[in-house]
C-alpha cells in the first residue's frame, strides 16, 4: 500500500463536513472585511467628512486627531476622506483589469481550444509572446509607447493580462470538450453556440475565477505602483499610489501622508488574499 | 555477538485500523528468512516498522522487536539511527530512484560508513566503496566510484544500493523485492548475488518477496502474510511440501511446475480485503474453501501445527497441498 | 560536451531572442500613435524643429531602411542621443548600469539568505506555529506594495532612526552597502515570499521521495540527511524559480530604485518616459532585454552545475 493511499485512509480524510467558512475561516475573515471596504467605498460621499479634493491651506500638514482621523496633506486635504474616495477608483480598476483580461482571455481561449487548428495555432502563439514578459515590465513597456493616464494603464493592463486566462480557459476546453456530456450533446446535433455556452462555458469559469482571485491583487498592487511612478491616474485624483507619492516628499515631517493611505492598500490586497485562499479551497474541494 | 532478530506481535496501524497485526517470526543470525504476500499484505509496512521508519500518521501500537538486547519498538530515535544502517541495513525494490541523482555513488555507498565511524574520513570512504563495488560485482569500480546514479543501469542501482547496504558490515539485511524492478535476467543474478554475499559473510538476510519462485530458490525459512497478518511459519521445503494454511496452499497451486501434473494456474478467487474493513473472524474466510461458522466469528491465533511449523488456521489439519485442486472440482 | 562548447551553443540560441528584442525595441517608437516627433516635442514644437527631430531619428526613411540603420547602429553601440539630456544614451546607460546591478545581485542574495533558513524551517515542521508563523509573513509582505513598504522603512530607519541614508548611491564598497539596506530589503520582501513558497512547496516534496527513505535507513541524523538529500534537492526547483523572477526583479527596481532615488535604470526609464525620451527609453528596453538573456544564461548555468543530470547537452 502507499503511503498516499495510507494517508487518505486517515483521519484528515474523514474529516466530518464542517461548514465551508468554518474550515477556511479566510473567506469569512477576507469577505467581510472586503465587503465593508466595498460599502464604505460606495457610500463614500456620505461617510467621508470631508470633499476628497478640497483645500484648507490653513489646515496643511495636520497629524491625525479626532477632526481628521488619518491626518491632512500639503493642501490641507482631509487624508481619510481622500483614501475612501480612492477605494472606489482603486477598486473599479482592480475588478476592470481583471474582468477585461478574463473576457479577452475566455473569448480567445475559447476559439483556441474549441476549433484548433489554425485558429489554435495563431492564438497560442500570439500568448506565448505575451506571457514571455514580466507583467509589471511589460506594463511600463506598453505605457511607455501609448503615454501615462487612467485610459492607458486600462489597456495596459488588459494587454498584459489576459494570455493567462486564454491558455487557462483553452486547456479547459480541450478537456471538457472529451467530456460525456459535450460528446452526447454533439450527437445530438446541437449547434456550436449552444455546446460552448451550455456545456462547456460552466464547467471552464471555476479555474479563471480561482486564477482572477490571485490576479486582482496583482493588478491592484501594479495600479498602485504605476500611479505612485506617475504613470498610471493621475493627480489630482484621490488614488492610494497618488497619495503615496506626494506624501514621499514629506516623510521628515508628514509620515501619516505615506503610511496611511499604503495601509489601506495593504488592508485589501490581505483581504483579497485571505478570501481568494479560500474560495480557491473551497472551489477544489467542490471539484 | 552477532545478533538475531525476534519480532513478537508487532502491530502497526493508523488511527483505529491494524495494517500490520501481531505479526511475530524469528531471523536467526545468518539465516536467509522470506517474508512473502501479495502487494498490501503488510510486508513492507512490517520492513518500515522494524527500522521505525513508518509513514506519517502510522504507529506501532503493540509488540516488540528484539535486536541482542535491544527492543527497537522502544529505543529513542537517536539510538535506533546508531543501529540503522550500522547494524541492521536495508535494501529497497526501486534502486534507481533511492539513489540521490545529484551526488555521485561512491560518495552514497560512503556516507554511513562516515555517518557510523566506520571510515576515518572522505579519502578513506571512498577506498572502501571501491572495494565494495568491487565486490557486489560492478566492473571497473574505481572509475565509476566518481559516477552519478543516471549513468548506471537499473541492475548496476540495486548493486550500488546492496554495496551501500553492506558498507557497515550489518549483521541482517532487511531487502523489500530487491529484484522486482528489474529485468528477468539482472533478477537472477542479483539474488545470486544476495544469496553469496548472505552466505560469505553470515549475514541474517530478511527478503521480502511476492514470488514463491524466490523463496523456493533461496530462503531456508518463510512466513507468509495475508492482509496483515503471518498465516504460516516454517521450514520453506515443508511449506512448499505440506502447507497448512488454505492460503499457501492456494499460493503454492498457482506456482508452475516442470514436474509433475499439471495444475490450476488461476489466482485465488476474491481480493485480500481493505484493511479498514477487515472481515470479522478469520481474515481469510470470505476466500476461503475450508469456511466454516467459527472461521466467520473468531479470529484464529497462530499454533504449532507440527514442530517449527506455525499456522493461523482453524482447520490447519485439514488442508494439504491438494486442497484447491479438490475445492474446484 | 564541455561548459564551453554549452556557452557557445546557448549563445547561438539567443540570436533569435537578441533579434527579437532589437526588432521590439525598434518599433517601439513606430509604434507611437499620431507623429512622434511631435509627442516628443510637444504641441507648441516648429515645423523646422519637428522636420529636424524627423531627420534625427530617421523617421523620414522608408520603414526598412530605417530598421537597417537601426540595427547598424545599435551594434557599433550607437544607441543614439538622448533628446532630455543631449548626451548619447549609451554613455548614461554605463554610468547608471551598475547601481541597478548592484542593487539586484544584493537583493538577490538577502531574499536567498532569507528563504533558506526560513522554507526549510517551515517545511520540517509542515503545519506547526513556525510554519504558520512563516506562511503568515509571507502573505503579509506580499500583501505590501514595494513603494509603500520603501517608504516606511526610510520614515522608520531613515527619519525616526536615523541609521541608513535617505537616499543616493554612496561611494566605496562599504558606503554603497550602506546606501543599498533598505532598497535590498524592500525587494527582498516581495522576493523571497515567492522564493519561500517554492522552496517550502520543493523540499516538502524532496522529503517524501525515494532516496531520503533510503538515505533515512542508512541511520544519517536529521541534519545530514536534510542538508545532503532534501535542501540540495530542493534548492534546483528554487534557482529556476529565481531565473524566472529576474523579470519580475527588473521591475521591482524600478520602483524601488524610484523610492529610494538611486540614479539606476528602473528611476531613468520612468523619468524617460515622463519626459517621452525615446531613445533613452530605446536603450534602457536594449539594456534590460539583454540582462535577462544573461540571466537565463547563468541560471541555466548554475542548474547544470547543480544538477549532474544536466550534462551540458
Amino acid at each position: 500500500m502507499t503511503d498516499a493511499a495510507l494517508a487518505a485512509t486517515g483521519p484528515a480524510g474523514s474529516a466530518g463536513r464542517r461548514a465551508l467558512w468554518r474550515r477556511h475561516p479566510g473567506l469569512l475573515a477576507g469577505g467581510a472585511v472586503l465587503a465593508l471596504i466595498l460599502l464604505a467605498s460606495l457610500f463614500a460621499g456620505y461617510l467621508s467628512p470631508y470633499d476628497p479634493l478640497e483645500q484648507d491651506l490653513r489646515n496643511t500638514l495636520q497629524p491625525p486627531s479626532w477632526a481628521h482621523p488619518f491626518g491632512t496633506d500639503n493642501f490641507g486635504r482631509d487624508i481619510f476622506s481622500r483614501v475612501l474616495h480612492a477605494a472606489k477608483l482603486d477598486l473599479m480598476i482592480g475588478f476592470l483589469c481583471v474582468f477585461f483580461p478574463w473576457l479577452l482571455g475566455l473569448a480567445l481561449g475559447g476559439v483556441a481550444g474549441y476549433f484548433g487548428g489554425f485558429a489554435d495555432t495563431v492564438i497560442m502563439r500570439t500568448v506565448d509572446t505575451f506571457s514571455a514578459f514580466p507583467f509589471l515590465v511589460m506594463v511600463i513597456g506598453i505605457i511607455a509607447i501609448i503615454g501615462p493616464g487612467l485610459i492607458s494603464l486600462y489597456i495596459a493592463l488588459t494587454l498584459a493580462g489576459w494570455s493567462m486566462y486564454a491558455r487557462i480557459v483553452r486547456a479547459e476546453v480541450l478537456i471538457a470538450k472529451k467530456a460525456e456530456y459535450v460528446l452526447a450533446a454533439r450527437a445530438l446535433g446541437y449547434g456550436h453556440a449552444r455546446i460552448m455556452f451550455r456545456h462547456i462555458l460552466p464547467n471552464v469559469i471555476t479555474p479563471t475565477i480561482i486564477f482572477a482571485m490571485t490576479d486582482i491583487v496583482l493588478v491592484i498592487l501594479s495600479t498602485t505602483s504605476l500611479s505612485f511612478l506617475g504613470l498610471g491616474v493621475q493627480p489630482p485624483a484621490a488614488e492610494w499610489g497618488i497619495m503615496i507619492s506626494e506624501g514621499k516628499g514629506f516623510i521628515l515631517t508628514a509620515w501619516w501622508m505615506v503610511t496611511l493611505p499604503g495601509l489601506a492598500i495593504v488592508v485589501v490586497a490581505l483581504a483579497l488574499s485571505l478570501f481568494g485562499d479560500g474560495l480557491a479551497a473551497g472551489l477544489r474541494e467542490r471539484g | 555477538m552477532i545478533a538475531g532478530l525476534e519480532i513478537r506481535g508487532l502491530t502497526a496501524a493508523i488511527g483505529d485500523v491494524a495494517l500490520v497485526r501481531d505479526v511475530s517470526f524469528t531471523v536467526a543470525a545468518g539465516e536467509c528468512f522470506g517474508l512473502v504476500g501479495e502487494s498490501g499484505s503488510g510486508k513492507s509496512m512490517t520492513v518500515k516498522a522494524i527500522l521505525g521508519l513508518l509513514p506519517p500518521g502510522v504507529r506501532i501500537t503493540g509488540g516488540q522487536v528484539m535486536f541482542g538486547d535491544d527492543d527497537l519498538v522502544a529505543l529513542p530515535q537517536a539510538k535506533l539511527a546508531r543501529i540503522r544502517g550500522r547494524r541492521i541495513a536495508n535494501i529497497v525494490q526501486d534502486a534507481v530512484s533511492a539513489l540521490n541523482p545529484v551526488y555521485r555513488v561512491g560518495a552514497q555507498i560512503g556516507e554511513a560508513m562516515l555517518e557510523h565511524g566506520v571510515a576515518r574520513d572522505r579519502a578513506d570512504a571512498r577506498a572502501k566503496a571501491v572495494r565494495l563495488m568491487a565486490q557486489v560485482g560492478i566492473p571497473a569500480p574505481d572509475r565509476r566510484v566518481d559516477d552519478y546514479p543516471h549513468q548506471f543501469s537499473g541492475g548496476m542501482c540495486q548493486r550500488v544500493v546492496i554495496a551501500s547496504a553492506l558498507s557497515c558490515a550489518p549483521e541482517i539485511i532487511l531487502a523489500d523485492e530487491p529484484t522486482t524492478a528489474l529485468d528477468v535476467t539482472i533478477q537472477d543474478q542479483i539474488l545470486r548475488l544476495l544469496v553469496q554475499l548472505q552466505d560469505d559473510l553470515g549475514l541474517g538476510l530478511v527478503l521480502v518477496t511476492h514470488d514463491m519462485g524466490v523463496v523456493a530458490q533461496t530462503c531456508q525459512r518463510v512466513a507468509v502474510m495475508y492482509a496483515g497478518e503471518i498465516v504460516e511459519t516454517c521450514a520453506t521445503e515443508e511449506l512448499f511440501g505440506a502447507p497448512r494454511h488454505p492460503y499457501t496452499a492456494g499460493l503454492l497451486a498457482c506456482v508452475p511446475r516442470l514436474e509433475g501434473p499439471a495444475r490450476r494456474l488461476s489466482p485465488i478467487p476474491g481480493a485480500p480485503p481493505d484493511p479498514a474493513r477487515a472481515p470479522q473472524g478469520c481474515r481469510f474466510h470470505p476466500r476461503c474453501p475450508l469456511a466454516s461458522d467459527l472461521c466467520r466469528q473468531t479470529q484464529p491465533v497462530l499454533r504449532e501445527v507440527a514442530p517449527g511449523h506455525v499456522a493461523r488456521c482453524h482447520h490447519a489439519d485439514r488442508v494439504d497441498a491438494g486442497l484447491w485442486e479438490r475445492a474446484d472440482a | 560536451m564541455n561548459t564551453a562548447a554549452f556557452l557557445r551553443k546557448r549563445l547561438v540560441q539567443t540570436i533569435p531572442v537578441l533579434f527579437g528584442i532589437v526588432l521590439t525595441v525598434f518599433l517601439v517608437v513606430r509604434l507611437i500613435p499620431g507623429d512622434p516627433a511631435r509627442i516628443m516635442l510637444g504641441t507648441r514644437a516648429s515645423e523646422e524643429k519637428l522636420a529636424e527631430l524627423r531627420t534625427e531619428l530617421g523617421l523620414d526613411q522608408p520603414i526598412w531602411q530605417q530598421f537597417v540603420t537601426f540595427v547598424g547602429n545599435v551594434a557599433q553601440g550607437d544607441l543614439g542621443q538622448s533628446l532630455f539630456y543631449r548626451r548619447p544614451v549609451l554613455d548614461i546607460i554605463l554610468e547608471r548600469l551598475p547601481v541597478t546591478v548592484t542593487l539586484v545581485v544584493l537583493s538577490v542574495i538577502l531574499s536567498v539568505a532569507v528563504c533558506v533558513p526560513l522554507a526549510v524551517a517551515a517545511a520540517m515542521r509542515q503545519g506547526s506555529v513556525t510554519d504558520q508563523a512563516v506562511r503568515g509573513f509571507s502573505t503579509l509582505a506580499l500583501a505590501m506594495p514595494g513603494f509603500w513598504l520603501g517608504l516606511n522603512l526610510l520614515i522608520l530607519f531613515a527619519v525616526v532612526w536615523p541609521v541608513f541614508p535617505l537616499s543616493g548611491f554612496g561611494k566605496g564598497p562599504l558606503d554603497i552597502l550602506w546606501h543599498l539596506t533598505l532598497p535590498a530589503i524592500t525587494i527582498t520582501a516581495s522576493l523571497a515570499p515567492i522564493l519561500i513558497r517554492t522552496l517550502r512547496a520543493s523540499l516538502i516534496e524532496v522529503m517524501s521521495a525515494p532516496h531520503v527513505q533510503f538515505a533515512r535507513t542508512k541511520g544519517l541524523g536529521e541534519t545530514r540527511l536534510m542538508r545532503r538529500h532534501v535542501l540540495r534537492n530542493g534548492l534546483m526547483a528554487t534557482v529556476t524559480i529565481l531565473g524566472v523572477n529576474i523579470g519580475w526583479l527588473m521591475g521591482g527596481s524600478v520602483v524601488v530604485e524610484t523610492v529610494f532615488s538611486l540614479p539606476g535604470l528602473g528611476a531613468l526609464i520612468v523619468s524617460s518616459i515622463s519626459a517621452r525620451d525615446y531613445p533613452m527609453i530605446q536603450g534602457i528596453a536594449l539594456v534590460f532585454g539583454l540582462l535577462v538573456i544573461l540571466i537565463n544564461l547563468v541560471t541555466d548555468l548554475v542548474y547544470a552545475a547543480l544538477d549532474p543530470r544536466v550534462s551540458y547537452d
